[in-house]
């Protein structure tokens, strides 16, 4: 493990420390992940509005999944449900303030530092790195469409032309997948790293 | 059906991590021997197609709308494996960038839609595409498979719920797999036209599918272990409250208990000399063996009959 790869590996020995504390310590104990997460802002500056867009989300399905299990119980102990509907938000602060700090690219370094498979880390890398090209390629069959007048279309035609839609981008999908295989190839790379 | 963390217990979560990364480890193994130095670029590039296609969003009637989950058509049109480790990319970034699904729970996400959703998905089209002879019926193939994999991953993310202690599992398990009885109908419509126009195009230009397809007497026999799984570990968490039906002949005044089930062969789901779970879990084999039999009788005819050409994926 170099240097490089140090930093974000214990990044996520951190965060998984961090999300183990939030679920398994006393519930009072958990409130103390607060400060520490404010301090992390302060050195590391985190985009607040941007934090509470990304936790509004889950504290939306904290309250519903609290509702549902105190729902299950029939009501007959409310504790449990609403301890773990307070976890769940403590948890989800301390994710969204990793991903907040810590880009995908520096994951997919620690994952690799940690000993996850290449095959993976090496997927998820190019995952990254086509997901703007094909949500370009989404938008750019989305406007055809519209243009060509898909918009107006019925329901039903409306639900087939757009499952149609997701056909050709995953046919796209393989066709660029094949096309950054060659390329890959031509400049000398290959799936047994030379020693 | 992304699970945040906080409401799955360590040991549950664990477990379910323990399970996925088994069957994400023999994904990477067989995606590796089966498509070599291609398998980065196919598996990094068509995850993130999958990733596109789900944010495709589809109109439904009250102002809203939905979008692909994908576990089932991911295995069916990439193979269960390829299908698998797409799905299982999918959420590892949905996790680190969205904070849509918890880290700690990510084992039991990739286990519920992955390996769940893509396996089943996959057993369960291979095992009714013998039966079709058309491209509408691989779509509706396609989409019956969508259905069960869905509502299957509902009821084993209902049994992870309340096995972790949050939830109490009659009332979760009917609501989950209620819920997402429905959700599965959209989820069939788009997972069979999205197959029917990959089919087309596939016609036109001729694209082969990322993996071999599994074996069919490995589905059958993958099929049969499930469903005797199913019924073997669910057996004794049945629920003793009356279903939709008995309630209401209740209400109506018209439920009859003693004689309405004694005609039956196994009253009650039970064999009276076997005790109460042992009759249940031998009477719901006995169901799936009646079932395995006619569908074994119903294909055996069926292929009898000669059929026309189709494209394969």
């Amino acid at each position: 493990m170099n240097g490089q790869s140090r930093a974000p590996a214990a990044k996520l020995i951190g965060l998984l420390v961090l999300l183990v504390f939030a679920a398994a310590a006393p519930l009072l104990w958990t409130f103390a992940l607060f400060p520490v997460l404010a301090v992390v802002g302060v050195i590391v500056p985190i985009q607040w509005r941007r934090f509470v867009r990304r936790l509004a989300p889950i504290i939306v399905i904290a309250g519903v999944m609290g509702i549902g299990a105190f729902w299950s119980h029939s009501g007959a102990s409310s504790r449990r449900p609403l301890e773990a509907a307070v976890r769940a938000v403590v948890a989800g602060c301390v994710l969204a303030a990793f991903g907040e700090t810590t880009s995908l690219i520096e994951v997919i370094r620690g994952m690799r530092a940690l000993g996850t498979p290449a095959l993976l880390t090496s997927a998820l890398g190019l995952m990254l790195r086509s997901i703007d090209v094909l949500g370009d390629e989404r938008e750019a069959l989305l406007r055809s469409r519209a243009a060509r007048g898909g918009e107006r279309a019925s329901r039903w035609d409306e639900w087939r032309g757009r499952a149609g839609l997701i056909g050709i981008l995953l046919m796209r999908a393989v066709d660029r997948a094949e096309r950054v295989h060659r390329a890959m190839k031509a400049r000398g790379w290959s799936a047994e790293p030379k020693r | 059906m992304h699970l945040p963390d906080g409401f799955l217990s360590l040991p549950v979560a664990a477990s379910a991590g323990a399970a996925s990364t088994a069957a994400v480890g023999i994904a990477l193994r067989r995606c590796r021997a089966t498509l070599d130095d291609r398998a980065e670029a196919l598996l990094g590039v068509t995850a993130a197609g999958v990733f596109a296609a789900q944010m495709v969003n589809f109109p439904i009637p009250g102002g809203t709308s939905g979008h692909l989950l994908g576990g089932a058509l991911a295995g069916i049109l990439l193979g269960p494996w390829a299908g698998l480790l797409a799905i299982t990319c999918v959420l590892i970034v949905q996790c680190f960038v969205f904070a849509d699904g918890g880290l700690l729970a990510l084992g039991a996400n990739v286990f519920n839609i992955g390996v769940i959703g893509c396996l089943s998905g996959h057993f369960i089209w291979s095992l009714a595409r013998p039966l079709a002879t058309s491209r509408t019926q691989q779509a509706l193939a396609a989409g019956v498979a969508a259905w069960c994999a869905t509502v299957l991953a509902a009821a084993v993310c209902a049994v992870e719920l309340s096995l972790s202690g949050t939830f109490g599992f009659a009332r979760t398990f009917s609501l989950m797999v209620g819920v997402h009885a429905v959700i599965g109908v959209g989820e069939a419509i788009i997972s069979g036209m999205v197959l029917a126009a990959w089919l087309e195009r596939q016609r036109r230009v001729g694209v082969e599918s990322l993996t071999p397809s599994v074996r069919p007497e490995a589905a059958i026999v993958g099929g049969i272990a499930l469903a005797a799984t199913i019924v073997v570990v669910l057996a004794p968490f049945s629920s003793e409250v009356p279903d939709g039906l008995e309630r209401t002949l209740g209400w109506l005044g018209a439920s009859d208990e003693g004689s309405s089930n004694a005609a039956g062969l196994f009253p009650d789901y039970q064999i009276p000399m076997l005790g109460e779970w042992g009759g249940t879990v031998a009477a719901g084999l006995f169901g799936v063996g009646i079932l395995v039999a006619s569908a074994w009788l119903v294909t055996r005819l069926r292929l009898a009959k000669p059929a026309p050409s189709v494209p394969s994926t």
